[in-house]
């Protein structure tokens, strides 16, 4: 059986058939999580800001007008976010051990133990990245590096989000080799 | 810019020993598309790195609201249809017996301006207390109660002023995204009233949202209200706006313009 796209069910969706949204929960929940963790660092939070970015597809899914689904969803998450953080009137910052424990519920399959040190190092760099550094990294990582698409998401250019993500792999670096160091504890 | 020279410059800057000039270099190769970051070995490591942090589900009870929040938006939307379909049924059969009703008096009684105050009595009552159960809903705790007190503001055309203000009053102070959007929509069916055009631009600078910054960026297109660009003007410069709302804006001034 041929799997719709995401556009055929955001359509279908559109035009009344709404427990169609559920295949599209379904398809990008864990990724609108991972988002939203990336970001805030909290759980429970990024777990109502998913149900919020739904919430919000539904409302206004007479607004979808074509174009990526993926896109105009992650275009709606940032709102999303936004809002949350505008409402807390600061960033989410979490101690480095609130973010071990937090990473500790992970799964990495796949990775033998040094690799599994160096991705939890790279996440506690990343964790301490400047929100907008880290928010163009997590989109590169969800929207497979489509620069493109970013660049509609984020309002620029291509190769304005080509130099911003260069910008901000290099400071993640930087960060990284201290944690490797122990600069940072 | 040559191969030699760009793979001079991405040596360089994985050694850490690019000066400002070559930093500016590599950045506009990059910009360009003539420099990958994934020729950058150092990087390309760490974006492999990023893939592979690992991902999870979120909770159960997350599945199970969305599933509850689309199933009760469908049973909304049912129920809307039963409802229009009822008010059809029913304004109908108004519109008969009235039809009625004034052809026997036409006929049998002669006509005098009695019945005619009387039905003007029965519709300034009926949009009193439209009006009433609008402004005791704005007044609720649940979204869903003042989202339904907006709609009700569009069976009351014209809206009164005391309507209008309670609208404004929603827009600018209610703390959920959804019901301000709701009002804006609202608001902007009184766009030829000058007074409801000048509240609606001071209301720009009051939002904090991006999704209600943008809504009345569309409204004010709607409306080519020129004074609103000031307004837009000033949240384009504050430093808190975000660069899509920004790019929006700029959009939409161009529009009125």
């Amino acid at each position: 059986m041929i799997e719709e796209t995401d556009n055929e069910l955001m359509y279908q969706v559109r035009s009344g058939k709404l427990e169609r949204m559920s295949i599209l929960f379904d398809r990008y929940q864990g990724m609108l999580f991972g988002f939203f963790k990336g970001m805030t660092q909290d759980k429970e939070l990024s777990a109502d800001l998913v149900q919020n970015v739904f919430y919000r597809i539904l409302k206004y899914r007479n607004q979808f007008q074509g174009g990526q689904f993926k896109s105009w969803m992650f275009h709606i998450a940032r709102n999303v976010h936004h809002d949350q953080y505008r409402k807390k009137n600061k960033p989410v910052h979490v101690s480095v051990d609130e973010y071990r424990d937090l990473l500790r519920d992970e799964t990495e399959a796949d990775f033998d133990l040094h690799s599994k040190e160096q991705i939890q190092q790279l996440k506690k760099a990343m964790a301490r990245l400047p929100e907008d550094k880290r928010e163009i990294l997590l989109l590169s990582k969800y929207q497979e590096k489509n620069y493109k698409e970013i660049g509609e998401i984020l309002g620029c250019n291509e190769g304005a989000v080509k130099v911003r993500v260069f910008r901000a792999l290099h400071d993640l670096r930087v960060l990284y080799h201290q944690y490797e160091k122990n600069e940072i504890l | 810019m040559t191969e030699v020279e760009i793979n001079r410059l991405t040596q360089l800057y994985q050694t850490g020993q690019l000066n400002h000039d070559e930093w500016q270099k590599l950045e506009h190769a990059i910009e360009q598309g003539l420099v990958d970051i994934n020729q950058i070995t150092i990087l390309s490591k760490l974006k492999d790195g990023i893939q592979y942090m690992g991902e999870e589900n979120t909770p159960a009870a997350t599945r199970m609201k969305v599933l509850e929040m689309i199933e009760n938006e469908q049973a909304f939307m049912n129920k809307e249809r039963i409802v229009i379909s009822k008010e059809w049924v029913i304004r109908t059969v108004l519109a008969a017996a009235a039809m009625i009703t004034g052809l026997i008096i036409g006929v049998v009684v002669r006509p005098g301006s009695a019945p005619k105050q009387d039905v003007a009595l029965l519709r300034s009552e009926m949009v009193s207390l439209k009006e009433t159960m609008l402004l005791t809903l704005l007044e609720k705790e649940t979204v869903t109660d003042r989202l339904r007190a907006v709609s009700y503001s569009y069976d009351l055309d014209p809206g009164s002023q005391t309507v209008i203000e309670a609208l404004f009053a929603t827009l600018n102070e209610d703390n959920n995204i959804n019901v301000r959007l709701a009002a804006v929509e609202a608001l902007q069916r009184y766009g030829t009233e000058s007074w409801v055009r000048i509240q609606l631009v001071k209301s720009i600078t009051l939002q904090e949202s991006p999704l209600v910054q943008v809504a009345l960026a569309e409204c004010m297109v709607a409306l080519k209200e020129k004074s609103s660009i000031q307004e837009f003007q000033k949240l384009i410069n504050a430093e808190e706006t975000p660069e899509a709302v920004k790019s929006k804006l700029k959009g939409c001034i161009q529009q009125i313009i």
